[in-house]
């Protein structure tokens, strides 16, 4: 009995340090591979991450109402991921509307706002694929490809 | 009916109205200023209860408690005020002028409380009889409402403040022990 | 055994008339909306802004909002999620709505604040709301680099995250700490 639970910490150790050594980054990367990407440019992914891109700025483009409204000088120019995350992907970043903190994107990191479920950058499947479709679609206005997705995880995974 | 009637100067009910006044008047100005706000409502409603009932006992009521016998004219108002600062304070068998005044002064702040916070509920909080019945309250007069019912509370206190200087001064000029009359209803047993 | 009786007898007594009392009087009621935590709901939503409190709008507003097309354009912001976490999130805020409960008074009162045929999608925008701030000067809030805009609910309402408490008396404006002296 002893011996099993030992195991099972051992077992439950392994799989939190692996969830943070960029294990789930090769699945999602061998994901799009399947849907036959060939191979990724970090280089590609850099360029992605500071391309700016003209958009209906939230204030404009929609009916937003007087409550949500942000301060002119607040509104960005224009869209980028550096719009939020900044320019410093050790550093945290912020939502350009709501202020609210966004943790680093680089793996290395520290997280600020550490939530207990939240494990560390990359290391949830679904949480990544959700933000990739949110934010491709606020930044570039479509979704990314699995290219683009690769190319872009390739740059970030090693920041 | 009664052996010596003259000496009796307030009747039952005015002396339960008092009474149940200073109650609510006090239990009602804690529960709003520590924002306890269900029972705040409740006495308030006990307040409306009290006033429109002293309203009524104004009209039908006996002799000394009817606003007709303690309605002076400016005039008298004057006199009297003259004669007390001379310290020989004409007498009077209901409220004098001065008290008359505060009576009145009194009954029309809580009237503009009630009322004010009535309409407040019924416009901010979304409860109470005008809510419930559907009476729709344009903003203006709701923040109104709300402004009357923050400051009123203050004119109140003072004129209680007053109230009370009145009551020991008269009693000391007047030789007669108003706590003991509106107690027990006459001054001396 | 007669006693045991009795006192059980007696707990069920009092306990339903706490109860008749509670939906007689709608007293005692909780002064705030239900401080309800969801994990899903935490990451989902909470990500970007304060999880505003199910309570805090009426169902038909949440299923408004949970609409996928809604989703992709939310208030301008694009909060789209997989259909299976959209459900379950949809399910989490249309069972615990405004409208969902008679015991927490700031939910009834939102609630009953908004007329049958409107379905808001902004809190800041329901009667209630509304009133209740009308009179905090804009230099105290949209001109206030702290807070922003109305919306921001936990920036001054200090309990507003963690208890679900809206009163006056946990209200904190940053920059205008003495807030309480300057409106009244």
């Amino acid at each position: 009995m002893y011996k099993m639970m030992l195991f099972a910490v051992m077992l439950l150790g392994t799989s939190a340090v692996q969830a943070g050594d960029g294990t789930v980054i090769d699945e999602v990367l061998a994901g799009y591979q399947a849907e036959g990407v060939g191979s990724f440019s970090a280089e590609h992914g850099k360029e992605m991450w500071i391309a700016k891109h003209e958009g209906p700025l939230g204030l404009d483009g929609n009916p937003s109402g007087e409550a949500f409204k942000i301060r002119r000088d607040d509104e960005p120019r224009s869209r980028s991921c550096q719009t939020c995350h900044g320019t410093d992907l050790s550093l945290p970043g912020k939502h350009w509307r709501t202020g609210k903190l966004i943790n680093p994107m680089s793996p290395k990191a520290k997280p600020v706002e550490v939530d207990e479920d939240d494990g560390p950058r990359f290391s949830d499947k679904a949480k990544i694929e959700k933000w990739f479709l949110r934010n491709c679609k606020w930044t570039v206005g479509r979704e990314c490809t699995g290219q683009e997705k690769g190319d872009l995880l390739s740059f970030l995974r090693n920041q | 009916m009664m052996k010596n009637s003259t000496s009796m100067k307030w009747d039952l009910f005015i002396r339960t109205f008092h009474w149940s006044l200073v109650l609510a008047v006090l239990l009602t100005y804690l529960s709003g200023e520590f924002d306890v706000e269900e029972l705040h409502g409740w006495f308030g409603y006990v307040l409306l209860v009290l006033i429109v009932a002293r309203l009524i006992w104004g009209f039908i009521g006996s002799i000394n408690a009817r606003f007709i016998t303690f309605i002076y004219s400016p005039r008298e108002t004057l006199a009297y005020i003259a004669s007390a600062l001379r310290n020989k304070p004409i007498h009077y068998n209901s409220h004098n002028p001065a008290g008359a005044m505060m009576v009145f002064a009194k009954l029309g702040v809580l009237i503009m409380l009630v009322v004010s916070g009535l309409i407040y509920e019924g416009w901010g909080e979304y409860e109470g009889p005008l809510w419930s019945l559907h009476i729709v309250i344009s903003d203006q007069l709701g923040l109104l409402a709300k402004h009357v019912h923050r400051l009123l509370p203050e004119l109140l206190l003072v004129m209680i403040a007053m109230h009370l200087i009145g009551v020991i001064v008269a009693t000391i000029q007047h030789k007669e022990s108003f706590v003991r009359a509106m107690w027990y209803g006459r001054d001396k047993q | 055994m007669l006693k045991k009786i009795f006192a059980l007898l007696l707990l069920v007594f009092l306990q339903s008339s706490w109860a008749f009392a509670h939906d007689i009087f709608g007293f005692p009621r909780h002064r705030g909306v239900e401080p309800l935590v969801d994990k899903k709901y935490e990451s989902s939503c909470g990500e970007c802004h304060f999880a505003y409190q199910p309570g805090l709008l009426p169902s038909r507003s949440w299923a408004k909002m949970m609409r996928p097309e809604q989703l992709e354009d939310h208030f301008g912001e694009n909060a789209e999620l997989a259909e299976k976490e959209r459900l379950y999130i949809l399910k989490f805020l249309t069972e615990n709505g405004a409208d969902k409960t008679w015991h927490y008074k700031r939910s009834v009162k939102i609630n009953q604040s908004i007329p049958e045929n409107v379905t808001p999608l902004r809190i800041t925008e329901t009667p209630y709301i509304k009133k209740k701030h009308m009179e905090i000067p804009r230099r105290m809030i949209q001109d206030n680099k702290k807070v922003r805009g109305l919306s921001y609910c936990n920036k001054c309402h200090t309990e507003a995250v963690s208890k679900g408490q809206f009163s006056r008396t946990n209200v904190d404006i940053p920059n205008f700490r003495n807030w309480d002296d300057l409106i009244d």
